[in-house]
């Protein structure tokens, strides 16, 4: 963002921006001292999302830089609104990671209606079941765990308790001290952060083969081993430091 | 087995993969989003191509994996894009005139600059007119046919297929436009498909077989996690039970052009992307050349990289120190690959392959000596015991690999769909799941439509593919020109609710639909059944 671009902006769209960015200022501010304001905001919020990101996400992110200056969209007589809600029934659970997932739902009006009206209600909780196979059944039920959400929310991101696993998701809502099942998500399968270990059919190469393929120090990757050579069979998990080295 | 590379040690892949989102404006008389496409024209897909050019005047023999986008073809072949791209350097080469004036008289540093860019845009016109006629796709293909090139596919517009897992028939139709697309627009179907962001989760592969796809490239760690250890690391392919080969990305040469301490690209000596007149100059000199008033990004950057904290503490670039440099880097990543190559082929009782996958644009558009060091490095390896060589051509060698399934993998930041699926973006996956479920029911409402009916379902599904992109919630999460990405989302929803809405009422408009089929013009072939549960 340019100094520049925040001055040819009018005193109104700039008071705008210090609102959406929920900035403090004193009333009758002036138009220099908010264009400083908004400035210094803007340039930390870049560098909070530069250091979020990688280098690889940096250098993609350049095929959308057409300008320094940041746009502002002030068309709210253009604004598209979507439907808040689909009236519908529905929990979503998305895979984001071996260890989060992300999870979506929504209820129909008139269920919405009937829980807000109904004086025993209790409240909303979901249910995570770990299960051991990716099709339902209360045998497959490994485990489970509970937690509560408002009437309002309607999303949440959640950690898996274990990898390599199956999961699924209930919304349940608590009546009068009684558990009742609104509605189930997808089943899920957590994904490996590990190398599996050899089998003894395997060429005597293949240790050295995976090493060499990205967690060595020669040809120019270098990314530290210890990890591999501690715990064979659980080698660098993909933490921040890895990451950069992935990309 | 035929072995064409037998007096090679062991093979390279080098694999770039362009795309750009759908981006097509003509209700506007310019539109900034536009230049996207006109930027990576001008500084990346031309250059690569008289890379090629270049290569094979000198006989050089090379092999590249080129993955083409759906919308990146579409936007390359659309006379209306064609036409504001040739305005675009039109004015490009009026600002060099300007420039070549100014620099001489107030920056002598920067005139040479100038003269190059100057010569830069005229060349660009002249081969995108004259030399090329405006058809690039004829380029890129006859150097297919040469066997230089292996043009694959991407999904039909980049959606990043693990938010999308629980709708089997939206992947399907993803792919099917897309191998639809480039049959259309490339004349041969492709045998390889470019995973967006190499986002993979297990079973995926049973989507691409029936269109007759045998492989795909996935991040180095979605093939080491796989449910069988990879016995030869990503150094050869495995393949899934089905028999779709996959490929995995090497680190070591990904490292040494993305890294931000030791990759190439970084070198001091190299253009810097970020400082441009655009910024530079006095408002009334670069005002005809910007968009609205609005600064922008014009092309012209003389500077390079040195302080890469300060915009305002940079030496003036140097073409020929550069050049020196790219040549060095070039012959430096060929030499650690003869060497990673040696020690990998005494390890294993069959050549390795080393797959090294980028982003198009990096080459150029961002690197701006890029396309020169591919040059190089193809002259180098010419010269060496390894050899350029797709997927497939290892395929053709080895056609019986290890069977394993990879793991749920990005290339993304964190290694999984932490970019895509993030609080900045993540409410566009409840509306985008409901387009999915809408335009599954309408397909069961209306099996076998004709005329308008069959036009507005058709252009339905666009809507819905088109809202898929992964670019949205990507721009959304990076903080590029977020309020764009925002808007085409929401477009896209909205037009696709619009038509629903407009069945469901028996009311379709004509002049709305033929206005929305004219801007969102894309897959002409398109068949709203391919939603259906049984379709194919």
């Amino acid at each position: 963002m340019t100094k520049e671009r925040l001055q040819s902006l009018s005193y109104k769209s700039l008071l705008e921006i210090a609102e959406r960015d929920h900035l403090a200022y004193d009333e009758g501010i002036e138009k220099e001292v908010l264009i400083s304001l908004v400035l210094d905001s803007l340039e930390e919020e870049r560098r909070d999302r530069e250091k979020l990101n990688n280098l690889a996400v940096r250098i993609e992110a350049t095929k959308y830089n057409v300008s320094l200056d940041e746009e502002f969209d002030f068309s709210s007589a253009e604004e598209i609104n979507l439907p808040e809600r689909y009236n519908e029934t529905k929990i979503m659970l998305m895979l984001r990671e071996p260890t989060w997932g992300f999870v979506y739902w929504d209820l129909k009006f008139d269920v919405m209606k009937i829980l807000n009206t109904d004086s025993d209600f209790e409240g909303l909780f979901l249910r995570m079941i770990e299960l051991s196979d990716r099709i339902y059944s209360k045998e497959d039920i490994l485990d489970f765990f509970d937690i509560p959400v408002n009437i309002s929310d309607r999303r949440r991101y959640i950690r898996f308790p274990n990898e390599d696993t199956f999961y699924m998701i209930e919304l349940y809502s608590m009546v009068k001290g009684n558990e009742k099942l609104i509605c189930r998500s997808n089943i899920i399968e957590t994904s490996r952060n590990y190398i599996l270990p050899a089998r003894d059919s395997e060429t005597s190469n293949g240790d050295e083969l995976i090493r060499l393929s990205g967690y060595s120090s020669e040809f120019g990757a270098a990314v530290p081993v210890a990890s591999y050579i501690k715990i064979p069979q659980r080698i660098l998990p993909l933490n921040a430091e890895a990451v950069e080295e992935e990309n | 087995m035929s072995d064409r590379f037998n007096d090679k040690k062991g093979l390279i892949s080098m694999v770039l993969h362009a795309h750009l989102p759908f981006v097509r404006h003509p209700e506007y008389e310019s539109f900034l989003e536009e230049s996207w496409l006109f930027e990576a024209l001008s500084e990346t897909y031309l250059p690569l191509l008289r890379v090629f050019r270049s290569l094979e005047k000198d006989s050089v023999p090379f092999k590249m994996v080129l993955s083409i986008s759906p919308t990146l073809a579409s936007m390359i072949k659309d006379e209306f894009l064609q036409n504001r791209y040739i305005s675009h350097l039109e004015k490009l080469i009026d600002l060099s005139e300007k420039e070549l004036v100014y620099t001489k008289e107030n920056e002598p540093e920067s005139y040479k600059l100038a003269v190059m860019y100057r010569d830069l845009f005229i060349q660009n016109l002249k081969d995108f007119t004259e030399v090329y006629e405006r058809n690039l796709i004829k380029e890129f293909v006859h150097f297919q046919k040469k066997g230089n090139l292996e043009l694959i596919t991407t999904t039909a517009t980049h959606a990043f297929l693990p938010c999308f897992r629980e709708y089997p028939e939206m992947i399907k139709a993803q792919i099917l436009s897309a191998v639809e697309s480039h049959d259309r627009i490339f004349g041969v179907m492709p045998d390889g498909m470019w995973l967006p962001e190499c986002g993979y989760f297990p079973g995926l592969e049973e989507y691409l077989k029936p269109f007759g796809l045998r492989y795909f490239i996935a991040s180095s760690h979605g093939v080491l996690y796989a449910d069988e250890r990879p016995e030869y690391g990503v150094y050869g392919p495995i393949s899934c039970p089905n028999g779709v080969a996959v490929f995995g990305r090497d680190k070591a040469s990904s490292r040494a052009v993305w890294s931000t301490e030791d990759g190439y690209p970084g070198n001091d000596l190299y253009r810097d992307f970020y400082r441009d007149i655009g910024f530079d100059r006095p408002r009334d000199y670069i005002d005809p050349y910007t968009n609205a008033g609005n600064r922008v990004n014009t092309g012209f950057k003389y500077y390079s990289i040195t302080d890469k904290s300060d915009l305002g503490n940079k030496d003036f670039y140097k073409i020929e120190e550069a050049e020196k440099q790219v040549v060095l880097d070039a012959a430096d990543f060929v030499q650690k690959r003869i060497e990673q190559v040696e020690t990998l082929s005494s390890l294993m009782d069959r050549k390795p392959i080393v797959i090294c996958p980028y982003d198009a644009e990096l080459f150029g558009h961002w690197w701006f000596e890029g396309p020169r060091f591919i040059e190089e490095v193809f002259r180098g390896i010419a010269k060496s015991e390894i050899a350029t060589a797709s997927p497939i051509d290892y395929l053709d060698i080895y056609p019986h690999n290890q069977k394993a399934t990879p793991a749920f993998s990005s290339w993304g930041d964190k290694g999984y769909g932490q970019v895509w699926i993030d609080g900045s973006n993540d409410w566009i996956y409840r509306h985008l799941h409901k387009l999915i479920d809408r335009m599954m029911e309408l397909v069961e409402r209306y099996p076998d439509e004709s005329g308008l009916k069959e036009r507005a379902l058709n252009q339905a599904a666009r809507e819905v593919l088109l809202s898929q992109a992964s670019d949205w919630p990507f721009i959304m999460k990076t903080g590029t020109t977020v309020p764009y990405a925002v808007k085409r989302v929401k477009t896209h929803i909205h037009n696709f609710n619009f038509i629903y809405e407009s069945l469901c009422r028996n009311v379709v408009k004509t002049e709305w639909l033929t206005k929305l089929e004219k801007h969102n013009n894309l897959f002409p072939g398109i068949n709203y059944r391919m939603f259906g549960k049984d379709y194919l």
